[in-house]
């Protein structure tokens, strides 16, 4: 892909621009979700979505930053527990008490972070990770409100009283709905905030403190927002969880899922909204899909402590940055036709499978869909994986697969077919998508897995086949869009 | 004073232990620069290495050399192989790193050795100082002081004294001017990450005895003895050692005050909130190479 020199880079999207992506995604996962999830996974993707909220301000102290705050997950607890007990004291609407909780994390959030405008990075890292230890204490002794009296509010002696879901949202997939719209305004604000005079200064602090006093920037100020915002909705997502399930656990916020929740944000990408719904992922619903497959959650530990090391060790760009380096190039109108014939094609095989009785829609629907986002978004996955073990893995594997690939070429045209140079590439990466995403989706869906191999491996092929079919007629198509919308990603780190 | 004095006495050793790692600790980061997050999980391997072997009715000393020997050895393995690549970046960073390592330990032991209820019982444990006619103190615990005290006061030997220790404190002073100099930057960071190694797997095999024998609980008992470390500033073994002390103290004298006797293992981080914000009290300040304040 040569560069089209006429054509000038496009600056980092306004702030309209920059949010759209995250409200469009998040939008259809709230649309989308709740009718192809089961109940069970609704529950879990629903904790995910506030996960990844706290994560979100993990990645906004550490990736604008620098500052590692290992606190983040307790400043949830402190904001859960703020809204259990005023809806249980006071009788107040969820929305209310769910922002005071916010609120008053937000307070605590600063109250941790004004230390840390004294402090070398390090010893906040070890401040707030005594603050989080702390924190568990507390909470170990003093519980979560349950419908009691006095400061505590907690029952001494009867049945426990569990708070309501809000009024908008009473059953599981509303609440699914409102969980994940509040994700959207979370880290829509996040990034609002990335893109305009915050994030700027935010960048300029930490490239130089020096500099930023120099230019005028307090650095007192928006080093004390960021820890007052990140605390707020942190606060926020306690309240989230608290409403889930209509209480909060003891034992929920120990100081161990502080650390993993900072070690996977970091695994995910911190530079990135899409990083911190990894993060989300890898936290919840990784080890609920390992759980199903019978796989000890403790290993999935040493797997996350491994990665983490990978990371740092890497560059600490994380799983979304290295997606974001795949995506940098990729044009418009590949876009828009990935997007139509894959709804085409999974509507398509969902019918059919339906028809056959092979499967139900949903799953069908889901499993084709899983297989494009593969394939579209996450070009070369297996190469992704690689690279996760080292640049200098990943450029010899690609080197070998690059000599195999042009003796194949060569034998085919001696045969007198037409070479495909991508060839191994190509196979590998079906293989790959085919087994990993049939592995998922029989866990997650009641799809044998045999139908859903056959399913994505049809799914792929059909691709494959219209796009050679069609390609005479939608290039002049695909050199209108382009022209339009040049580069779209071309700014995202 | 008669109720005092078991609280006393096992608070003492208990912080003893806390004193001992926090100087692992602490001689690590001297001669590195890392904090490492890991030394919890390397102890509660080296316990859990020892029960196994004691269970498997093999000699109590092999349980013991070979439980210390697997922490030093993947101590060692991380200093000379993980820790180079890093040596790079930030020191936040570079800490997170022993983050992921301890994770990866935790989770393999975890994994393998699971939640029973064990103990890990040490031949020592079965004498102790009579006073009386009633047990003062463990031999344990009179071993687990003597050791703090002793391998303290070797460990400001070897930096004070030998050229390995100076060596290290030149690195700790400027790493580039030290690797100029001649100092073989590798070697003495991979003995520095060994001494970390054997104070691990030795305070391992402690707080496994006298806390509790579970791989999630002994990774964790890092943050009193980070706790400890801090207190010292990072820098100073003896005031590591009055810290451990402090904290082990506080955490079983709560014991005695009802209202908050059940907040008694928040005590660590209590001290060592205290400990940051009193060291931190000085105003912003430029720091020495321009680029922050500090």
């Amino acid at each position: 892909m040569a560069r089209d020199k006429e054509k000038m880079d496009i600056p980092p999207g306004t702030p309209l621009r920059r949010v759209m992506p995250i409200v469009v995604t998040l939008g259809l996962a709230a649309l989308l979700g709740p009718w192809l999830l089961s109940a069970y996974w609704l529950n879990t993707f629903t904790t995910v979505a506030c996960l990844a909220l706290v994560a979100g301000t993990v990645a906004l102290l550490f990736g604008q930053l620098g500052m590692v705050s290992l606190a983040q997950f307790a400043l949830a607890g402190v904001g859960g527990w703020v809204c259990l007990r005023l809806i249980h004291g006071f009788a107040l609407p969820f929305e209310v008490a769910l922002l005071a909780g916010a609120l008053v994390a937000a307070v605590f959030g600063l109250l941790v972070g004004l230390p840390a405008l004294r402090m070398r990075g390090l010893y906040l890292a070890l401040l707030t990770l005594m603050v989080a230890a702390a924190v568990q204490v507390v909470i170990d002794v003093v519980g979560f409100p349950d419908g009691g009296t006095g400061f505590t509010g907690k029952i001494v002696a009867g049945q426990r009283v569990l708070i309501q879901r809000p009024w908008i949202a009473p059953s599981d997939a509303a609440y699914f709905r409102y969980v994940v719209l509040w994700l959207a305004l979370g880290l829509g604000l996040i990034e609002w905030q990335r893109a305009t005079m915050p994030g700027r200064a935010w960048a300029l602090i930490r490239k130089s403190e020096a500099a930023a006093t120099a230019a005028g920037v307090s650095v007192l100020h928006y080093k004390a927002w960021a820890f007052t915002f990140g605390g707020f909705l942190a606060g926020l997502s306690g309240g989230l969880i608290a409403g889930l399930n209509g209480q909060l656990d003891n034992t929920g916020f120990p100081v161990s899922q502080s650390i993993l929740l900072y070690a996977l944000t970091v695994v995910g990408g911190v530079y990135n909204w899409v990083g911190v719904i990894f993060a989300g992922l890898l936290v919840r619903a990784l080890p609920a899909l390992l759980n199903d497959h019978g796989v000890d959650g403790n290993l999935a530990n040493a797997f996350y402590g491994f990665a983490l090391l990978v990371s740092l060790i890497q560059g600490r760009k994380g799983l979304a940055g290295q997606l974001a380096d795949f995506y940098k190039f990729v044009r418009m109108s590949r876009i828009v036709e990935g997007v139509i014939s894959w709804g085409l094609i999974s509507i398509g095989f969902g019918l059919v499978f339906t028809a056959l009785g092979w499967a139900g829609f949903a799953g069908t629907f889901f499993i084709s869909l899983i297989a494009i986002l593969f394939r579209l978004v996450i070009p070369g996955v297996c190469w992704l994986l690689l690279g996760f073990f080292g640049k200098r893995l990943q450029d010899r594997a690609e080197d070998v697969e690059a000599a195999l690939s042009l003796r194949l070429a060569r034998a085919f045209e001696r045969q007198g077919w037409m070479p495909d140079h991508r060839l191994i590439k190509r196979v590998l990466n079906w293989l790959f998508i085919g087994l990993f995403v049939a592995w998922v989706a029989s866990g997650v869906f009641d799809v044998p897995y045999a139908t859903a191999l056959l399913l994505i491996w049809l799914s792929l092929a059909a691709k494959a086949g219209l796009e050679i079919a069609g390609y005479p007629y939608l290039l002049p198509l695909r050199q209108r869009i382009d022209k339009r919308f040049p580069k779209p990603f071309a700014s995202y780190r | 004073m008669d109720q005092f004095l078991p609280f006393l006495v096992v608070g003492v050793s208990v912080g003893a232990v806390y004193a001992l790692s926090g100087v692992g600790l602490v001689v690590l980061y001297r001669a590195s620069g890392v904090v490492n997050f890991s030394y919890g999980a390397l102890g509660g391997l080296a316990a859990m290495l020892c029960w196994q072997i004691i269970d498997l009715e093999y000699a109590d000393w092999l349980g013991w050399v070979a439980g210390i020997g697997a922490a030093t050895l993947l101590s060692w393995a991380y200093g000379r192989f993980i820790a180079p690549s890093l040596t790079h970046q930030d020191k936040v960073v570079r800490a997170m790193a022993t983050l992921g390592f301890a994770l990866l330990i935790m989770g393999i032991s975890q994994w393998y050795w699971g939640d029973e209820p064990r103990r890990l019982v040490l031949p020592t444990d079965s004498g102790g100082l009579e006073f009386d006619g009633r047990r003062l103190i463990s031999y344990t615990r009179l071993l687990a002081l003597g050791l703090a005290a002793g391998l303290t006061l070797a460990m400001l030997w070897l930096l004070a004294k030998t050229p390995l220790g100076l060596r290290m404190r030149a690195l700790q002073s400027n790493r580039v001017l030290s690797a100029l100099l001649g100092v073989r930057v590798k070697r003495v960071d991979t003995w520095a990450w060994v001494i970390a190694g054997v104070f691990a797997g030795i305070t391992g095999l402690f707080m496994g005895n006298m806390v509790r024998l579970n791989p999630i609980v002994l990774t964790f008992l890092v943050i009193p003895a980070m706790a400890s470390a801090v207190v010292g500033r990072l820098m100073s073994l003896p005031v590591t050692v009055l810290g451990g002390l402090l904290i082990g103290v506080t955490e079983t004298l709560t014991a005695l005050v009802p209202e908050i006797s059940r907040y008694g293992s928040s005590a660590a981080f209590l001290v060592a909130i205290l400990a940051i914000l009193w060291q931190q009290r000085k105003g912003i300040g430029l720091s020495r190479d321009n680029s922050h304040l500090d």
